[in-house]
């Protein structure tokens, strides 16, 4: 069994990773910008008549001013309301009504800025007020006709995501409807009427209280980036503030918009069975019509260094859960790559340092593990170390144990085999995320909004490449400091 | 060789209308022609079928075997066993892949190999870049002919089994669906199993290994195979490796248990009194599987009433009056038993009954309004128009037909299902609603903080609350009062002036012979126990001439049979040594080891005996006495569970020490096991330590 083992191993250094067909698959994507700014990216695959499409907007929560937290994801719920053609009966009477809904909510914005002095009568008619012209408004509406349009015509995989970085639209259609996605995400970015306001905010509320009040490690992962970050808006989770989701109004929604949603800042990218030339003449004619806008710069908002370690409790109706998190440097940066690598060694997988020591060896924790990039990547982020603790075993092992292994690496570094293991991993990982319908269009997308261009997707394993064992040991000892840290621990309520 | 060769071509609906800038009017070119993968079916000769497609896109392969059976099988004292059996078939290693060392090279080749079962079938699986496929395919066989279930891996597993146990009730979701789950088909159905700490703490490896023999066979086994090879090569390589395997088939008499069809309507309530939002659940069980042709009006009937944006009850509940980010219906259907309809929502705490009442009022609805032309014409197209999906991608189509194929369902099903959709009527929908929706017998499940609810939950009926404190670990031991203790002392004190003294005791060699009774069937054997207290012991069995030697030493241990020398479980090591300390000598020896207490009378055989209690650690056992106080047997625990009786025929008393020199066993029930007879000891002989050796 041993000669077995020595044998797979020496085959294996002896195998280059080789790049497949990966400089092909480059060449077969197409990129053309419209005069409007618009970037579209086209990759024909037709082996069967299906088109997955994405829309990416380089806007996130991270573009969100102070008291507009949640503003990007509101926004996104509201892109599905429809336009001033689609959703509607009568667009002139609606805009009417919306227009005196909007008078009301703008007094009880007004009432409530006062305070303790705030009169709760006078709030409670206006509410009523409002809630009469809200239903009044709903008459010339017709629910969902966004989507129905989509969903009829075998749209599917319908959704959209709001990160901190970016907004990212998706579909998926049978390939004779590539004209209708265009023309609909064309209206929706030109014409777009962000209609059932006041219900909507309902149903984000309740979103928040599904993904982050009532989910302990969803709390505590926020929690986690309010204590890391001091300044940096990546402390405020994408969903917002509670607070800010009641008071924004659907004014600020439409300055956001005519900031972020313009052609410069907006890349589409389709996949499957379409042609370049069918999509470059309906890019033409839909996609160009919308306002040219501005890029958005990048937010100048910079953390600074932090100095000490911190450390926080919270209480929580659930059993332990152990978060670490140290600042690490933004995707684009050099060291990134090794940070991933990193992270993939310490804790991603059965054989990682943290599993192996914590879950094999001490059994004193169902699970370890690491990831880097949180919560967003554009911008300096954080480096996390998680553990799920043993009922048996205290935060302080747990700790101990993680220090340890991270001293290891710090001093000895990576193995020759965890390196090997690290690349060949990669790589397939890589091929199978190539192979599912969504993803490669919007991994596409991404690069090119953040990365210097699509390019980057396929140079991703010559980078890996490059990496040495010297690099992971180097970004090991030089951001997983305690002084570069925060410690969250999540504790059963009463104990 | 069979070969099913599917060119089915799909078109899809053209829409009628004409050209202008409105998308609601926009025409389209009908959907080209496209032929479905193909997929190629093989069985081979012990009755294991392949399901092939080549796909040529990227360098890797992934091969998935589906096996027919699953926790349904579970014996009833072994519940969970059949879900550690999957969990553990990829991790615990095999004969030539040893577990650590299998991780390792699984990790260095980039090859993810997977297992699970769950209540009617079991998965196991591999996936691999193609430069890795001869490797690959020698760990597949490997694993699946000669799996290990390594008992330390097991131990973690156990471990992390019990850390979710304890961690279950963390997540609202998990709570609220798992308790649906146990209403619809009754908490003990293995559709609905819910794991417990003794459950895990029942499960022994000898039970994975004896179960996995039983459950996986190569007439229950489907495989599908996708990606980056050449489908002869692929077969002539299935050929060899399984093409020889024929064990006997145990499962394939028993039948699966019947899940007969009961609705109850019931209001159960889990207090979360932190939650600001609560969970609503309500359905019950559906009176039909796929192969009934109502499956076709129920798939329309459900988009209609809860599935998607378009749906009655994601308009109202969702856009209309806001109460929930993703309320909805659902319906599951099985191949072969009932499944489960349901609505379902979130809401904050102060409107839950709002959004009860709004979604029963919608299943209501669905039976009493009718459904508009635009609905049924929206819901139909939305399903086929996007049927094209269902063949995207290869794995999936090969996936579905090999699940088919295992049910005994037409291999064409998704076409036929296709087919029986654009069939469906208005009326066909309204039957149906009327036919199978049952809001009169809803269980319904509501999670959160009752004190602050729009409503008592009362309004619905009876409520039921259930409480979903996680149940500790019964231990195993008996339940000692300090008195029992106290009386235990002198007890002890007494038997130990009565038995040779083994203190001084170092080595000792016994030999005899031993008989096993199984019904009708006897075996003899003549066996020699070596021992250097306390812990070296070899054990040889002689029978029909073979020898079999079990060396422990230490935590190692090896067995020897046939010049071929094997390493022991560690489980199998402690065991051993356990199992000593419930000897005489050992009890007299190691005395201070052991806490005596006095367990009162107890009557065998019509006779009545005191019964001593030795309980050292997490074990005990009991000496059993006569009135006088002499000793005339003891009782113990043979494997995990049964109790066994064994009777002192005659006993041997020397300076250094007391042993019985007959016994025979019993089950509680009175059958008879073993029987053994000494033939010689001798007291502390010297004895040379390398034969003690485990290397």
């Amino acid at each position: 069994m041993r000669k077995l083992l020595v044998i797979v191993l020496l085959t294996l250094i002896l195998l280059p990773i080789s790049a497949y067909e990966f400089e092909k698959m480059k060449d077969q994507v197409e990129k053309f910008v419209l005069p409007n700014g618009a970037t579209v990216l086209v990759l024909e695959n037709h082996d069967v008549p299906v088109t997955h499409c994405i829309t990416l907007a380089r806007v996130g929560a991270s573009n969100e001013e102070p008291g507009k937290s949640g503003i990007a994801h509101f926004l996104e719920h509201l892109a599905f309301k429809g336009t001033e053609s689609i959703g509607t009966t009568n667009i002139k009477k609606e805009q009417k009504v919306i227009a005196e809904s909007d008078a009301i909510f703008n007094r009880i914005i007004a009432e409530r800025e006062k305070g303790e002095k705030a009169d709760e009568e006078r709030l409670a008619t206006l509410q009523a007020k409002l809630d009469a012209k809200v239903d009044e408004a709903s008459k010339y509406v017709v629910q969902n006709e966004f989507t129905t349009i989509l969903e009829e015509r075998g749209g599917t995989g319908l959704n959209a995501g709001t990160s901190q970085d970016f907004t990212v639209y998706q579909v998926s259609v049978p390939s004779n409807k590539l004209e209708l996605w265009m023309a609909m995400e064309a209206d929706r970015f030109t014409h777009p009427v962000f209609r059932e306001f006041y219900r909507e905010r309902k149903v984000i509320l309740e979103e928040r209280r599904l993904t982050l009040e009532n989910d302990p490690s969803g709390k505590l992962m926020a929690k986690l980036a309010d204590t890391a970050f001091e300044k940096h808006p990546y402390k405020i989770p994408v969903i917002g503030s509670a607070e800010d989701i009641e008071n924004i109004t659907r004014a600020d929604v439409t300055k956001f918009f005519k900031t972020y949603y313009g052609a410069k800042n907006l890349v589409f990218a389709v996949y499957g069975d379409v042609y370049l030339e069918e999509v470059k003449e309906y890019a033409a004619k839909y996609f160009a019509k919308i306002p040219a806008g501005e890029k958005a710069p990048l937010m100048p908002v910079v953390e600074p260094p932090q100095t000490e370690e911190k450390e926080f409790v919270l209480e929580a109706t659930a059993q332990p859960f152990l978060f670490i998190g140290y600042h690490t440097p933004e995707e684009n940066s050099a060291d990134f790559k090794a940070l991933s690598a990193l992270a993939s060694i310490l804790g991603q997988k059965q054989t990682s340092r943290l599993y192996t020591r914590m879950v094999e060896t001490d059994k004193i924790a169902m699970y370890g593990f690491s990831f880097v990039g949180y919560p967003g990547t554009t911008y300096p982020n954080l480096f996390l170390i998680g553990s799920i603790p043993a009922q048996t075993s205290t935060f302080d092992e747990n700790i101990v144990a993680i220090d340890e292994e991270l001293a290891r690496i710090k001093d000895a570094g990576i193995t020759d085999e965890e390196f090997t293991a690290y690349r060949k991993g990669f790589l397939r990982q890589y091929l199978s995320q190539l192979d599912s319908g969504q993803y490669l269009p919007m991994q596409l997308a991404m690069a090119e909004a953040y990365n210097g261009g699509y390019e980057d997707l396929f140079s991703s394993i010559d980078e890996i490449e490059s990496l040495t064992k010297e690099d992971i040991q180097r970004v090991a000892n030089t951001y997983l400091v305690p002084e570069n840290r925060t410690i969250g621990k999540l504790v059963p309520k009463g104990e | 060789m069979k070969r099913l060769i599917l060119l089915v071509t799909v078109t899809l609906l053209l829409l009628v209308g004409c050209a202008s800038n409105d998308v609601r009017k926009m025409t389209f070119k009908p959907l080209r022609d496209f032929t479905i993968p193909v997929v190629e079916t093989v069985e081979l000769n012990n009755g294991m079928k392949l399901f092939l497609s080549e796909d040529h896109d990227y360098p890797t392969v992934s091969i998935s075997m589906m096996f027919d059976g699953g926790s349904v099988y579970d014996p009833e004292s072994r519940h969970g066993l059949s879900e550690m059996v999957g969990d553990m078939l990829s991790q615990g290693g095999s004969a030539n892949y040893p577990a650590d060392e299998l991780k390792k090279i699984l990790d260095l080749n980039a090859i993810s190999l997977n297992s699970s079962f769950s209540a009617r079938t079991g998965n196991y699986g591999i996936s691999y870049l193609k430069d890795t496929e001869e490797l690959a395919l020698d760990i597949l066989k490997d694993v699946l002919l000669n799996p290990v279930f390594d008992e330390e891996e097991m131990e973690i597993l156990k471990m992390q089994q019990r850390e979710s146990i304890s961690r279950r009730n963390d997540d609202d979701s998990d709570v609220v669906f798992k308790e649906f789950q146990k209403l619809i088909y009754g908490a003990d159905s293995p559709y609905a199993s819910t794991l417990e700490y003794d459950d895990l703490n029942a499960l022994e490896r000898i039970d994975l290994l004896k179960f996995y023999t039983y459950l996986v066979h190569p007439s229950r086994i489907y495989v599908s195979i996708v990606g980056d090879f050449e489908k002869d090569k692929m077969v002539a390589k299935f050929e060899e490796m399984f093409g020889g395997w024929n064990p006997p088939d145990y499962i394939a008499v028993l039948e699966l248990p019947e899940v007969p069809v009961v609705m109850e309507s019931s209001v159960n309530y889990i207090d979360r009194p932190d939650a600001t939002q609560s969970w609503i659940l309500l359905g019950h069980m559906t009176e039909f599987t796929k192969d009934n042709p109502d499956y076709f009006p129920m798939i329309v009937m459900n988009q209609i009433l809860g599935g998607g944006f378009n749906s009655r009850i994601f308009k109202k509940v969702r856009t209309e009056m806001g109460l929930a980010y993703s309320p909805g219906a659902y319906y599951s259907t099985n191949y072969e038993i009932p499944g489960i309809f349901y609505v379902m929502s979130q809401t904050k705490t102060e409107k839950t009954t709002l959004a009860i009442d709004a979604l029963i009022a919608e299943v209501e609805r669905m039976q009493s309004t009718p459904v508009t032309d635009l609905e049924i014409y929206q819901a139909k197209e939305s399903f086929l128009n996007s049927y094209v999906f269902k063949y995207e991608k290869k794995s999936a189509v090969v996936g579905t037909m090999r699940t088919l194929d295992l049910f005994g369902y037409p291999t064409d099903f998704m076409q036929q299902i296709k087919a029986g959709v654009e069939k469906v009527t208005k009326e066909d929908v309204e039957r149906v609603a009327k036919q199978y929706l049952h809001p009169d017998k809803f269980s319904m499940v509501i999670l959160g903080n009752g004190a602050e609810f729009d409503a008592p939950l009362s309004k619905y009926g009876e409520v039921n609350t259930i409480d979903i404190t996680i149940p500790e670990a019964t231990s195993s031991l008996k339940e000692v009062s300090e008195e029992m203790f106290s009386a235990g002392i002198p007890l002890f004190a007494d038997i130990l002036s009565k038995m040779g003294d083994a203190r001084n005791l170092n080595t000792t060699t016994i030999e005899g012979t031993f008989t096993q009774f199984d019904g009708e069937n006897s075996r003899n054997m003549d066996y020699k126990l070596t021992t250097r207290y306390p812990d070296k012991i070899v054990r040889t069995i002689e029978m029909e001439g073979m020898a079999l030697e079990m060396i422990f030493n230490g935590e190692q241990g090896v067995q020897k049979v046939m010049g071929q020398s094997m390493p022991l479980q560690k489980s199998q090591v402690r065991d051993q040594f356990e199992q000593s300390y419930e000897n005489l000598l050992w009890v007299s020896k190691y005395r201070d080891q052991y806490q005596p207490y006095d367990f009162g009378e107890q009557e065998f055989n019509g006779d009545t005996f005191k019964v001593l209690g030795l309980r050292r650690g997490e074990r005990e056992f009991w000496l059993l006495l006569d009135q006088n106080n002499e000793l005339k047997g003891k009782l113990a625990l043979m494997g995990v569970d049964m109790e066994v009786v064994t009777w002192f025929k005659e006993l041997q008393t020397t300076p250094n020490g007391t042993i019985q020199t007959k016994d025979e066993t019993f089950t509680i029930e009175g059958v008879k096991v073993q029987e053994t007879e000494i033939t010689d000891i001798k007291w502390n002989p010297e004895i040379d330590d390398s034969v003690f050796s485990v290397e």
